[in-house]
């Protein structure tokens, strides 16, 4: 068992965990912050998508130890106080949801990539959200919010008081097969903005830490 | 087209249903005999027990209800016995609760004005807590905000068959309506007793009652205050014409939507209790395996609880990892059967067939004329196979379920559109009654049909059991894939004659294991033989959104257009030919015309298109494709659709269904297949089984025929069904190459 510290959305935890366990574990069974969703547990649906250091990355295959001290921000921890962030104001707006299970993953990921590239052309929206799936198929609608979010926050940042017109929908790319299995995914995943690979290497180093149960009751 | 219309009845001579329902018959999961997953899941169970009904002897106590509600005004939903079976099915209320079988609903205004509905369906992502909550403030005209709806709570909503079949828009919605309308003649009447004037001069508007020549109000509150007054849903009642709805027929978001976008809102995977601990269940290495020796004493030197009940193997651990570290260390032997490949699959299926019917459709046979003269005579003759293969529904939020005991007292949250079948499920398996079990259903990571059943309730109730403490199951993606069930793969095969002008005069079509749902003809065609063959198949298999719709439509609809080519006409002239459902002709024509049927194709480009009748709806879908014949690369870049739902309750909520059904639908069209060998699923995680992403939608427009002059029906199922042939079609048109299953390329075009 390790003591790990964890500084999320502007609180800081002390964990008592197993090293080896995942932020998302950490979020969800220590924390009880249960907003952000295991998917898939491979990083290859985006549900657990948290932000460290503002930037996207898959909590199911980060390790909690990997991100201590590092700024963690998850859904929970997105709007302030009673406003809500211009891309959750978005999603709600443009009805980009039915179940909604992928959403704060979703949401979380565009902040990511509105922050890296305030103004997203269609198609670098759609390569940047390329590793988040939403089974009830409500991209066109994601992308949508995607656009206006960018057009609230480019307005404020202007100061000009009214949102920046939304770009035009320009034709939209459609489906290509092949590629194999989620390749496409694949490829987002690894060009994505998030430390995801680093946060894989630095599971496979740092075992030295004894390995204790956890006790009963939290 | 079945009569569907239903009229009210007060409770006491509303006729009763069959109480020997034999709806529980799939939940064979008992403890010591079987292993944790049935092998056999009924699939919707929507022709059970219709006919025979049995008298009942009904005295709604009033003050149970108010006890329990507090005072206020209720007004009590009842169905007439034939909408009644399909809907609310076998009730399972146990003998001495003195609810009558038929109630569906209850509404409910308390002494603040606050409006709490009850109804046992659930919201999975289909957005009816926000279309019935729109039905509600339309007819009892309240502001959204004053409404709550409780759904899928065994304890405190009226039994319901389940959340599928898109039933609730025809049924409940239209049931929600007139409970309201009652509730707001009653507040009226209220009003007008306390003003002593007549009923007639009054209207209610915004949560009041007001005097049309005085101009006095009287707020909900103030007329409920002290009441206590209960009825049934009248005879008349009547409701506002869908043109001069306000609300209804408005797009409306999720009226909860804000807790969702902030994580604030608790999915069945996301629920807690104090000292809970997590479970894991040890899975057999192939379907079907049996214990032969199992050592399970390092497990039980850890911290954990260990349970073995025949077949089924579990732990529960203070943690996730624990439980998994446990199972880790059980050493299990097993002996499994030869079991069958996807390669093999169509031809055992073909091979196989048995005498079991399909519940899920409308019957298994339909004849008309005389097929053999017809084909005989026929001047041309088409004879094709089509096969679909089993796919997942993947729903992104997995199977999970919160169990807790209280003595013999059982309550269950858990992810399920059948939260009183998962009662009944529980009932059995722990040989209690269902009294004792109190199931609820948190609004849930979607389901697509794929969560009727209740395999981690079970589990968790279970494991809950030996651990003395509530216990948590989350099913990992990886049993999600392997141990729920799937879509049924299928085999159809259609003959088929016309006459020189393209007349059809004989239909033949046999489909074996794919379900029967969507199998009939809305082609005018006099000499018929449709065919449902049951078979021994080898996966488990249950409900999909628009289940067989899907198959028996690619089949249909693509043979439609082989059809259409070999006497030389247009696909849509030789449709319209063929065709006089009236509302059916007007979505391909609308389709067709937004769509730009007719014009001239660039290289590559291919237009094509499917459609029919499901569910109660209409739907034309059109796709325009890029095909390179060099890369094998298929591109889907548009998809026009046309729907005919009846009176649109809300627009943008549909147009999200028919976007999300295309979008969906583009997976088992394309590339969606489960690969599967020697009873193990061989491509059971997310990176190995391709769902659609981004970059895979194309430009999806849709055309909404509103029918305000027809009832309104549901919107979750039908619109997937045009898609698979539309693509097919299309793709033919571009390259001349005709796909003839699904899905149609997993790896591309192949190069002929």
């Amino acid at each position: 068992m390790a003591s790990i510290r964890l500084s999320i959305n502007q609180r800081e935890y002390k964990v008592e965990a197993d090293p080896q366990t995942s932020l998302l574990t950490v979020l969800r069974e220590h924390l009880d912050l249960t907003g952000s969703k295991y998917g898939c547990g491979e990083g290859m649906c985006g549900a657990c998508t948290v932000l460290v250091d503002g930037k996207a990355q898959r909590s199911c295959i980060t390790r909690a130890a990997s991100v201590a001290g590092r700024q963690i921000t998850t859904i929970e921890g997105l709007a302030q106080g009673e406003r809500l962030h211009p891309v959750q104001q978005a999603f709600l707006d443009v009805g980009a949801m039915q179940c909604a299970y992928c959403t704060s993953g979703m949401i979380m990921s565009a902040v990511s990539l509105l922050k890296r590239n305030p103004s997203p052309s269609e198609s670098e929206i759609v390569d940047a959200m390329e590793g988040n799936v939403c089974r009830c198929g409500t991209y066109p609608r994601i992308v949508s919010a995607i656009q206006q979010a960018a057009g609230v926050m480019r307005a404020s940042r202007n100061n000009e008081g009214r949102p920046a017109p939304i770009a035009p929908q320009t034709a939209r790319r459609g489906v290509v097969a092949p590629p194999g299995p989620s390749t496409r995914a694949k490829a987002a995943l690894a060009q994505d903005d998030n430390a995801f690979v680093a946060a894989q290497q630095t599971l496979a180093q740092d075992d030295k830490i004894l390995i204790a149960e956890k006790g009963v009751g939290r | 087209m079945k009569d569907r219309s239903f009229d009210t009845k007060t409770v006491r001579d509303g006729a009763s249903r069959n109480p020997h329902s034999k709806f529980a018959k799939g939940a064979n999961l008992e403890w010591g005999t079987r292993t944790s997953v049935a092998t056999q899941v009924e699939i919707e169970p929507e022709r059970y027990e219709l006919a025979a009904s049995a008298p009942y002897h009904f005295d709604l106590d009033r003050r149970e209800f108010f006890r329990f509600l507090g005072a206020g005004v209720l007004v009590v939903s009842v169905l007439k016995s034939g909408v009644a079976a399909q809907e609310s099915g076998g009730s399972r209320r146990g003998r001495g609760e003195s609810l009558p079988k038929e109630i569906d609903a209850w509404l409910h205004i308390n002494e603040d004005g606050k409006v709490t509905v009850y109804t046992g369906k659930v919201e999975v992502g289909q957005n009816i807590r926000t279309s019935l909550t729109q039905a509600v403030a339309e007819e009892l005209h309240v502001a959204l905000d004053k409404i709550d709806l409780v759904m899928g709570d065994t304890k405190l909503t009226p039994f319901d068959m389940g959340t599928f079949g898109s039933r609730t828009t025809p049924t409940m919605n239209l049931q929600l309506r007139r409970v309201a309308a009652a509730a707001r003649d009653a507040l009226v009447g209220l009003a007008a007793a306390q003003w002593k004037t007549d009923a007639k001069n009054l209207v209610a508007e915004d949560g009041r009652v007001r005097d049309r020549q005085t101009n006095r109000t009287l707020e909900y509150a103030a007329l409920t205050k002290g009441q206590q007054i209960a009825q049934m849903l009248p005879d008349q009642d009547p409701l506002i014409p869908p043109k001069d709805w306000k609300i209804a027929g408005q797009s409306i978001g999720k009226v909860d939507g804000r807790d969702f976008v902030t994580g604030r809102h608790r999915y069945p995977s996301d629920q807690n209790l104090p000292e809970m601990w997590y479970g894991k269940v040890l899975r057999p290495p192939a379907f079907g395996a049996t214990l032969t020796s199992i050592d399970m004493q390092k497990a039980e030197g850890m911290l954990v609880s260990v349970v073995r009940d025949g077949d089924f193997v579990g732990v529960s651990a203070p943690s996730t990892a624990q439980a998994e570290a446990a199972v880790a260390a059980i050493q299990a032997e097993w002996k499994s059967e030869p079991q069958i490949s996807n390669k093999e699959l169509f031809d055992s299926l073909r091979k196989n067939t048995t005498e079991g019917k399909d519940p899920t459709g409308d019957g298994d046979r339909f004849d008309a004329g005389s097929i053999d003269m017809a084909m005989a005579a026929a001047e041309h003759k088409l004879q094709q196979t089509y096969t679909v293969n089993y796919i997942a529904h993947v729903p992104l939020e997995p199977r999970a379920a919160l169990a807790k005991w209280d003595g013999d007292e059982l309550t269950v949250w858990t992810g399920t559109q059948r939260p009183f079948g998962v009662r009944g499920q529980l009932a059995e398996a722990f040989r209690i009654p269902e009294e004792k079990v109190h199931v609820l259903m948190p609004d849930m990571g979607s389901g697509y049909g794929g969560k009727h059943t209740g395999e981690t309730a079970i589990e968790a109730a279970r494991l809950a059991r030996a651990a003395k403490r509530p216990v948590k199951v989350v099913w990992t993606r990886e049993e999600e894939f392997t141990w729920a069930y799937f879509r049924p793969a299928g085999v159809i095969d259609i003959s088929s004659g016309m006459s020189a002008d393209g007349t059809i005069t004989a239909w033949e079509f046999h489909n074996y294991n794919s379900g029967s749902a969507g199998m009939q003809s809305y082609y005018n065609i006099p000499n018929q033989r449709i065919v449902f063959h049951a078979t021994k198949y080898p996966l488990r298999q249950g409900s999909y959104r628009a289940l067989a719709a899907t198959a028996n439509h690619f089949a249909r609809e693509s043979h439609m257009d082989e059809m259409a080519h070999a006497v030389k006409m247009d696909p849509l002239e030789f449709r319209l030919k063929n065709l006089e459902e009236e509302r059916l002709r007007a979505v391909f024509e609308a389709a067709a015309k937004k769509f730009g049927w007719g014009r001239t194709k660039a290289p590559g480009q291919g237009f094509g298109m499917g459609g029919g009748y499901e569910k109660l709806g209409y739907i034309a879908t059109f796709a325009e494709v890029q095909v390179d014949r060099k890369s094998g690369e298929v591109k889907v870049a548009r998809v026009v659709t046309a729907f005919d739902c009846g009176a649109v309750v809300n627009p943008e909520g549909l147009r999200n269904q028919i976007e999300g059904s295309n979008v969906q639908g583009l997976g088992g069209a394309l590339f969606e297949a489960i690969q599967f060998d020697n009873g193990k699923i061989l491509n059971g995680r997310m990176s190995e089984y391709r769902v659609p992403r981004f970059s895979d939608v194309p430009v999806l427009e849709t055309v909404l025929v509103d029918r305000k002059d027809q009832p309104s029906v549901g919107a979750g199922e039908c619109p997937m069904v045009g898609l698979a042939p539309a693509l097919g079609n299309a793709i033919f048109d571009a390259c001349g190459v005709r796909l003839r299953g699904l899905p149609m390329v997993p790896d591309g075009l192949k190069a002929s």
